[in-house]
């Protein structure tokens, strides 16, 4: 009996695992295309992708039913071969592909995915509605902004950044209040992406600041980042609340935010920077000073020929080396001042004879 | 030129460029417009199929990145413009490139090219842009060679 029962779960166990084996070879041929039927669908998907890309009439209905898209992996391969084509072409051949992506069902999904699906469906959503370069992505993944998960918001971001959606700027804007560190600069590489138009949501974060709500250093160092790269605003009041803002933060706690600053306040590139620069050119940090020399130098206002002249003697030798740069910068004038400063140091002078490089001391 | 339009000119158009997603993109554009595009990805392919073309007739364009294989896609517009056949040398050349730096433009305006066009690019605006610098260099041409006309 005991062995009779031993064969009845051998025989169970075999069952079983046949049935597992059957179901996965089933599922597999159902769920995920051989590598010669990938290809021949790939094939053809190309050359009808190429025939809507380099049409002159949007696609129809029609068009798009003429690609198999049933099954999830035809779906994800149709976007492949569209998306890689996306990024060499934009005017109405993007926007014919775009269409093309929309009829096929293939936006609707991702952004159903986006609301609904797992942490890893939803950053992989977030990505291909940011290539697809569909309007009608712009509304979830603005929704996404505010997703638990700081992956998804700052790939939403990005998103948005690549749609040029400029309703989105408040939201990708306050993203630096609430993400970590390391996302920052993807966010921030968003904002700069948006141009200007970025400027008065980026200077808001900063004003929170200046209201005594006193923002984290990370949001003002961002900030200035952002600020720094997107350089100086065409509209003068825009600039004037920039070059305001930036004054304020000459002074700051942290010293990368100070030496940001420094580059902040050269990019802009005008007088009316001077002063600011000559404050920074005093600071207890080394690589602030150093900045605001190199910024000086690109300004060119004979007003900081004296301040830089005293950043040349800086124990610092990497300090004195950007305030030599920057004096050269002045031509003549300049060349002169530091010879006159190092003959007055008694340090020897390149270009007098047995001489062959400068020793800042 | 609208997209009815034909482009100007006669034979096929020759493309030198790494990326075989570009070449298709273009050809079937071009085809569409019973116009042949010729690929090769490398300047010397390309200074060798431009060679053929005394036997074979010569391209009416040629597009070209900056990344090729070989040499830059400065160095061939320069071997180009260089070569001892006029139909050669006065080829037009349109360059479409990812590179979009004021340097990158500068390099290829001095090394000869008659257009610059950055990536990602309208299918459209290249077909312009290839009717308007075909259509300039065959007035020249035109001009150099009537009586009172001087090749350049």
């Amino acid at each position: 009996m005991r062995y009779f029962d031993a064969l009845i779960a051998t025989l169970i166990a075999a069952i079983a695992n046949f049935s597992l084996i059957a179901y996965l070879v089933i599922r597999r041929i159902l769920v995920y295309p051989s590598h010669h039927m990938l290809e021949r669908r790939r094939r053809e998907y190309e050359e009808r992708i190429d025939a809507v890309a380099v049409s002159p009439h949007e696609p129809t209905g029609d068009d798009a039913a003429e690609f198999p898209t049933v099954r999830r992996w035809e779906r994800d391969l149709l976007f492949e071969v569209v998306a890689s084509r996306m990024v060499l072409l934009k005017g109405r051949s993007r926007s014919n592909l775009t269409r093309l992506l929309e009829l096929s069902g293939v936006i609707d999904e991702r952004i159903a995915e986006l609301r609904t699906g797992t942490v890893w469906k939803r950053r992989l959503a977030a990505d291909v509605l940011g290539r697809s370069y569909s309007a009608t992505a712009i509304s979830p993944l603005t929704l996404a902004l505010r997703d638990t998960d700081a992956d998804v918001r700052s790939i939403a971001a990005k998103a948005l950044g690549r749609l040029d959606v400029d309703s989105a700027i408040p939201y990708v804007a306050s993203l630096l209040k609430d993400i970590e560190e390391p996302l920052c600069a993807a966010v921030a590489d968003t904002l700069i992406g948006f141009g200007e138009d970025a400027v008065s949501d980026v200077l808001a974060l900063l004003q929170e600041d200046i209201d005594g709500s006193r923002s984290a250093e990370r949001v003002r160092f961002w900030s200035v980042t952002v600020l720094a790269n997107i350089r100086r605003p065409s509209v003068p009041e825009r600039n004037r609340r920039v070059v305001v803002a930036l004054h304020n933060l000459t002074g700051d706690s942290s010293m990368r935010v100070r030496r940001i600053t420094a580059v902040a306040l050269g990019r802009l590139g005008s007088s009316f920077e001077v002063d600011a620069l000559a404050k920074l050119l005093v600071d207890a940090s080394h690589e602030v000073r150093r900045e605001a020399a190199t910024a000086l130098g690109v300004i060119g206002d004979e007003r900081a020929l004296e301040v830089l002249l005293v950043a040349f003697e800086d124990p610092v030798r990497e300090v004195a080396i950007a305030a030599g740069d920057a004096l050269a910068e002045f031509g003549e004038r300049g060349v002169l001042m530091m010879r006159q400063s190092l003959a007055r140091r008694g340090l020897p002078i390149a270009g007098s004879p047995n001489v062959t490089e400068v020793n800042h001391g | 030129m609208d997209a009815d339009e034909v482009l100007p000119g006669s034979g096929p158009v020759l493309l030198v460029d790494r990326d075989e997603l570009v070449f298709r993109l273009l050809s079937a554009r071009f085809l569409s417009k019973g116009v042949d595009l010729l690929w090769t990805d490398s300047s010397t392919g390309a200074l060798a199929m431009l060679e053929a073309g005394r036997v074979a007739g010569f391209p009416r364009a040629v597009i070209t990145d900056v990344a090729l294989h070989g040499s830059t896609g400065y160095e061939f517009v320069r071997t180009v413009r260089a070569s001892e056949f006029p139909a050669v040398a006065l080829i037009p050349i349109l360059m479409l490139t990812s590179r979009y730096r004021q340097l990158d433009v500068d390099s290829g305006v001095r090394s000869g090219i008659d257009a610059y066009m950055a990536k990602p690019f309208d299918l459209d605006q290249v077909e312009q842009v290839l009717g308007r610098i075909i259509n300039a260099r065959s007035k020249m041409i035109a001009s150099a060679a009537s009586p009172n006309g001087s090749m350049p």
